[in-house]
């Protein structure tokens, strides 16, 4: 072999080299998708405010008349980022969230695997109805702005203001964080509208017939000592712990769920000021979120954060290769959250930290359950080819042949179609 | 809702529903986008995301940057959009992109390393390592090799022998004539297989894939 036939083909053995790293990273495109198309409409904006300056006073004029239309006459309109819509529904997908911006600045970030439905716009606001999940909002004040979330019996009236918001159907579960403003929400567990101001959290569970307000600023500086505030509606049960005053007695009996929601009242939510973690996420902005959790301390979120937080979380370690904490917070959704949508997901998630780190064996452990929880789940085609991989990897070509088999039959056209094809090709 | 939004190349959400990807073409894709349609700017990024992801990952190695740079390349093409004459070749365009801003990343960190943030100007915090310790090694070894290269030979190699590009889209994505590109790649290849002979872990990839037994 010559020496340039010879350093040739070094070149190509050292793209080899590269090309499978590369195969071996961790991708998500979906967030990269959702965090270029909100990325995209901040510099179209900007773009479109410099663009004025040069199209000189009769633009400008026509601009103010077009301004004029846009701020009197119609509703607001909105438009939907990272996924599409069916009419007013949207649903966001178990991997990344989505954007609903509105015509007067108000944005509503609707978390993984969350949904809900635009009812009605006015010129003044808008009739939100979340279906299912948690929903970080921020409404832009103005002057005579109406605004209503709205989550089974519960309905949350804002003129403005920054709060999280999570329904949970089928426990019958209500939580609000308010970060700033004020709202009021109306329920069938009061017959007054419970008013609420910015630090404040408000639990309402339906089964248990009862409410809870905690202040969350006060649970920053002693948790023990944290004001809070319970209601027990007329008609609430019977507690089953008797010796306590009713009120008390539903706040522990409300306590489990709330923590199960990620809203315990020891819980140290993030500073008024703060972008939820989603949030900041779907924004690119990881190391913000590092930041924030590192501050909290990250065992104590594990312990107390929410499950979107968790998730959040997770995923900001893992694109920043902070593969340890993207492990731990994986386990925490495991352990405290493992029948939720995110719990699910979060098994297909550790396969994939756990290939990376080489434990071929743990990641086909996990790769399994998923399947097994979520056979049809939005990672399921992933899975079935980790699941692949690593039993190649782990037990060899004949033990990963069936898997190959199931993929091909499953997937005929999927990305991982030709590794399951070489797989069951004979050697 | 769709109907609710203004008419017009702005109103992407009911674009999302009536954009088959599969039927449009890069030139639609890329006149869409510089009419303001950030759906169509989505599929652009479905097409291509891998692609360039590749690419930075060929310049750079394991980045903590990469997923930024990414970002860069996709919001420079939105910015470009209008000024791009012939859309078909945006697969081109975007290799280019990413080849600039690769190259400004690599000059950042020489500067980095001048000033002494790190030995190497990578930064300390590095993604999900690949689970084989093995070629982890070989890997990091090749990198430090590349980093020894100028930065045009060093993305020219990339592009030919990681993307497996021909000769002509190299020398299109990196501005330069072919010629200029030949003679590129074999001072690339050459310095390669010389600096490879001080590095044991790509000695012993090299023994591995048969072509062991110093390097040149």
């Amino acid at each position: 072999m010559s020496k340039p036939e010879r350093n040739e083909s070094i070149a190509a053995a050292f793209g080899e080299l590269v090309r499978e790293a590369q195969a071996r990273q961790p991708v998500d495109e979906a967030a990269g998708r959702t965090r270029l198309l909100l990325s995209a409409a901040q510099p179209e904006a900007r773009a479109a405010s410099r663009r004025v300056w040069w199209i000189g006073l009769p633009a400008l004029a026509g601009a103010a008349l077009l301004a004029a239309f846009w701020f009197t006459p119609g509703k607001l309109r909105y438009e939907v980022v990272g996924a599409s819509e069916s009419g007013a529904y949207v649903s966001a997908p178990a991997d990344h969230t989505v954007a609903l911006n509105f015509s007067d600045q108000t944005q509503v970030i609707v978390a993984r695997s969350s949904q809900l439905r635009v009812e009605e716009t006015s010129r003044r606001g808008a009739r939100v109805l979340v279906e299912r999940g948690t929903a970080d909002v921020h409404v832009v004040h103005r002057d005579g702005a109406n605004w209503t979330f709205a989550a089974g019996p519960f309905e949350v009236h804002v003129t403005g203001t920054r709060f999280d918001l999570a329904w949970d159907p089928a426990k019958q579960v209500f939580d609000l964080g308010l970060r700033e403003g004020s709202v009021e929400i109306q329920s069938p567990l009061s017959p007054a509208p419970t008013a609420l101001r910015a630090g404040q959290h408000f639990h309402g569970d339906l089964a248990a017939r009862a409410m809870l307000t905690t202040e969350t600023n006060a649970a920053l500086s002693s948790a023990s000592s944290a004001a809070v505030s319970v209601s027990a509606a007329p008609s609430a049960a019977v507690s089953p712990n008797s010796a306590l005053p009713a009120a008390s007695a539903a706040a522990l009996d409300s306590a489990p769920n709330t923590d199960a929601l990620g809203a315990n009242p020891s819980y140290v939510a993030p500073a008024s000021s703060a972008r939820s973690w989603s949030k900041l996420v779907a924004a690119g902005d990881f190391k913000a979120v590092l930041a924030q959790a590192n501050e909290r301390g990250v065992s104590g979120c594990e312990q107390a954060c929410s499950a979107p937080d968790l998730s959040a979380l997770a995923d900001a370690a893992r694109y920043t290769g902070h593969s340890d904490i993207a492990e731990q917070s994986l386990r925490a959704l495991r352990a405290r959250f493992a029948s939720t949508t995110e719990g699910r997901s979060a098994a297909f998630l550790l396969g994939r930290v756990r290939e990376a780190q080489g434990a071929q064996s743990d990641a086909n452990s996990w790769y399994a359950r998923y399947l097994s929880e979520s056979p049809s789940g939005p990672y399921a085609a992933e899975a079935l080819a980790g699941k692949m991989r690593t039993t190649l990897a782990v037990s060899g070509q004949a033990a990963a042949a069936p898997i190959a088999q199931e993929y091909l039959a499953r997937y005929p056209n999927g990305v991982h179609a030709g590794t399951a094809r070489s797989i069951l090709a004979p050697h | 809702m769709a109907s609710s939004l203004p008419a017009g190349p702005k109103s992407e959400v009911s674009a999302v529903a009536r954009f088959p990807a599969d039927r449009y073409g890069d030139a639609q894709l890329v006149r869409e986008v510089a009419s303001g349609n950030r759906a169509a700017l989505g599929l652009v990024w479905d097409r291509y995301a891998r692609l360039v992801r590749s690419v930075l990952f060929g310049a750079l190695g394991p980045d903590h940057a990469l997923e930024d740079l990414l970002q860069e390349v996709f919001l420079a093409f939105q910015r470009g959009a209008p000024k791009i004459e012939d859309g078909g070749a945006l697969r081109g365009y975007l290799v280019s992109v990413a080849m600039r801003l690769a190259a400004l990343e690599l000059r950042r960190r020489k500067v980095r390393s001048w000033v002494g943030l790190s030995k190497t100007g990578e930064l300390p915090d590095q993604p999900v390592a690949p689970e084989d310790s093995e070629a982890r090694e070989s890997l990091r070894a090749l990198y430090r090799v590349l980093d020894q290269l100028s930065s045009r030979r060093r993305l020219a190699f990339v592009l030919r022998h990681v993307q497996g590009l021909e000769m002509l889209e190299v020398a299109a994505a990196l501005e330069i004539s072919e010629s200029t590109t030949r003679r590129e790649l074999e001072r690339a290849r050459d310095q390669i297989a010389a600096l490879a002979k001080r590095e044991p872990a790509l000695e012993r990839y090299l023994e591995r894939s048969q072509l062991g037994g110093g390097a040149s």
